[in-house]
């Protein structure tokens, strides 16, 4: 009852993550707002779900799914990374980011 | 029952990021939806797999994993510098 009812618990967890980053790819504006949206939470979704496989009982090749899920988790935030610095220099430019200005001294 | 319904759910969401693909403005976000369709139709494997006791098909998404994010790198250089270097 308890597996069931966290299984459950998951499934819904997981796939409303999924349906936030789909819906960030129709709804936002620009690109780094959608890297932003959609790398974090396809990630989050995707390991969620890998865990209610961990507690439903598949053991047959479980190594196979922690394999799949710690490189998920490795390479959604280097893919995240390399698009914001492509787009940052092919010229993208916000409102929000032009805006900035630095008070502080260019210590680094 | 559940599963069908939640594999439903998860091709409507690949149906969506599909939606962007086609019609992006911009070279990046065609980039990025490709990078979220390659993750949900791995998971769409993932857990067909896990439904059908079929093992083969986690061996395939995890090389669609990889291959999705060789292509994704590649793809941010080329448009990073214009030229594969």
């Amino acid at each position: 009852m308890i597996v069931r009812l966290s299984v459950l618990l998951l499934v819904t967890v997981g796939t409303l993550l999924l349906l936030s980053a789909a819906l960030a790819l129709i709804r936002f504006e620009g690109p780094y707002m959608k890297i932003h949206a959609s790398s974090k939470a396809s990630c989050g979704g995707s390991l969620v779900i890998l865990a209610m496989l961990f507690i439903e009982g598949y053991s047959q090749s479980i190594g196979l799914i922690l394999l799949t899920s710690i490189f998920l988790l490795l390479t959604s935030p280097v893919v995240g990374h390399s698009l914001g610095r492509a787009a940052y220099q092919d010229g993208i430019m916000t409102d929000s980011i032009d805006e900035i200005e630095y008070e502080g001294e260019d210590s680094c | 029952m559940i599963d069908v319904i939640y594999f439903i759910l998860l091709l409507s969401l690949t149906v969506i990021s599909c939606y962007r693909i086609i019609k992006g403005p911009t070279n990046f976000d065609r980039i990025i939806s490709m990078n979220l369709t390659a993750v949900l139709i791995s998971v769409m494997f993932i857990v067909y797999s896990v439904q059908t006791d079929m093992a083969h098909f986690l061996d395939i998404a995890f090389v669609f994993i990889v291959l999705n994010f060789v292509a994704t790198l590649g793809f941010a250089k080329y448009l990073e510098r214009g030229e594969f270097s």
